[in-house]
């Protein structure tokens, strides 16, 4: 892939994406790279081994009817980055622990144009993670509560999915075999636990659309239970911003790259 | 052989050649030359020529899940290959064909083909290649489980083996080598296939496999350089 770009001696960067980068539509179209090949040959990476760089990959694919000489500059670092980091792959390990554990995360408001926010979520399963997501939110979020609670909403349902999925593969006597209990998603924002146990409507909270209280049906028939962890340990933070070096590279690591 | 059809198109075929350079393991490097006949499903038409075009594959979620089942319970993880599968798949719908050119039949020029099997090129190939291995595997007592309809399950003696497919090189997983040599000839017997053994590339992400240390390591390495 990188060779098809042209890239394949350029210097290798730590992280995918500039920390605080904001790309905007270009109106004059910059052609200095194949743009669309790129996110897509990328995208393919992305969706089979890289969970690392499902954030990098859903910001600029954003921009393959309106690209300019920024997003070309941006996808740039990632092929860069691809390239100080090629060896890498998910490490599944029989040491490892055979319960599905899921997180939650979301930036808020980090789309500067739309002001919408970044839904991310992982789940780690026999040590390296088995599904990812990074998607832009479908509506404004007014608190990083609702951000949260909707990003939520998304790893609720894969949870449920993933459960059935290795629910019907575990039998009896197995290392994998679940005892039927929920998943357990873990969140870095203690407000949005709380709003998702508990059903109060108050003026924050009272316009949250119906179909985000997927999350509470989810917690009350016991197909996911939430967990807090602090910000530090949100192993789906890479999935919802541009992270320095250090945290990035220990998120990756803790998904099992 | 049929009569020409008064209100259908007749749709033409045409040869594919393909160079392929194969690297063995040993490192031998050897050549070979390909020929596909080609049906020209570019021409097909909905509803006349074909229906159902859809033919699922198994999600990379499900092969991620399935790999860390694998390495967490010590099973057995192996690929096949089937060989021409796209031609085993049975059509339903009308579809004509003109005679080869080469090979026009010399008493019935006229006369026309009606494919009664798949070709390569034929819209509907791949799914009806996905409805044989179907019918196949359920057959053999697999049950299509339903998070993903491409993912076969038996339990066979208190044996697992899974069946994930994906066109035509299913991966094979099984609790046991003998599940495996014994899913393998099952397979064998119905379908023409080649045996690669432990697999080394999943729908196209390489799987290392180090059985001492319990890892296994998917990347995609080759991919990205």
């Amino acid at each position: 892939m990188l060779e098809k770009f042209g890239m394949a001696e350029c210097n290798p960067i730590g992280t995918p994406l500039e920390v605080g980068l904001q790309v905007v539509k270009a109106d004059d179209r910059d052609d200095a790279l194949p743009y669309r090949e790129a996110v897509r040959s990328l995208m393919y990476l992305m969706v089979g081994t890289r969970p690392d760089l499902s954030f990098a990959i859903g910001k600029l694919s954003r921009f393959v009817s309106c690209y300019g000489r920024e997003n070309c500059a941006a996808i740039k670092r990632v092929l860069r980055h691809v390239k100080g980091s090629m060896d890498k792959g998910l490490v599944f390990d029989k040491n490892s622990s055979c319960v599905l554990q899921g997180f939650s995360d979301a930036d808020w408001a980090g789309d500067h144009e739309t002001r919408r926010s970044t839904t991310g979520f992982t789940f780690i399963f026999g040590g390296a993670a088995v599904s990812w997501g990074s998607e832009l939110q479908k509506t404004v979020a007014l608190s990083t509560i609702e951000a949260e609670y909707m990003a939520l909403c998304e790893a609720s349902e894969e949870a449920v999915w993933l459960n059935k999925l290795v629910q019907s593969v575990a039998t009896q006597g197995l290392r994998t075999a679940i005892s039927g209990g929920p998943i357990n998603i873990k969140v870095d924002n203690s407000g949005c636990i709380a709003f998702s146990k508990n059903p109060v409507e108050h003026k924050r909270t009272k316009h949250i659309d119906i179909c985000y209280h997927f999350v509470r049906e989810a917690i009350t028939t016991d197909k996911v239970i939430l967990e807090h962890c602090a910000t530090d340990d949100m192993v789906a933070d890479p999935m919802t911003k541009e992270l320095g070096k250090t945290k990035h590279d220990k998120h990756v690591e803790a998904m099992g790259l | 052989m049929t009569d020409r059809p008064a209100s259908r198109r007749v749709l033409k075929v045409k040869w594919v050649y393909k160079v392929k350079n194969d690297v063995h393991e040993n490192g031998n490097r050897t050549t070979r030359h390909e020929a596909r006949l080609c049906f020209l499903g570019n021409r097909q038409i909905k509803g006349l020529d074909f229906n159902e075009t859809v033919a699922p594959v198994v999600k990379f979620t499900t092969i991620r899940c399935i790999l860390a089942m694998t390495v967490a319970n010590g099973w057995e993880l192996h690929q096949m290959d089937v060989k021409t599968a796209f031609l085993i798949g049975d059509i339903d719908d009308e579809v004509f064909m003109e005679q080869r050119d080469g090979h026009v039949h010399a008493t019935y020029p006229d006369k026309v083909c009606r494919l009664l099997q798949a070709l390569y090129g034929l819209k509907q190939a791949p799914n009806t290649w996905y409805a044989k291995l179907d019918d196949f595997l359920k057959s053999q007592g697999f049950d299509n489980i339903d998070p993903d309809a491409c993912l076969y399950l038996l339990m066979d003696d208190g044996e697992i083996i899974i069946v994930l497919v994906y066109v035509d090189d299913p991966p094979l997983v099984a609790s046991s080598l003998a599940a495996i040599y014994k899913i393998k000839d099952t397979i064998h017997e119905r379908f023409e296939m080649n045996d690669l053994g432990e697999a080394k590339v999943i729908l196209g992400p390489e799987i290392r496999r180090y059985k001492a240390l319990g890892t296994l390591k998917m990347s995609q390495g080759k991919y990205a350089a």
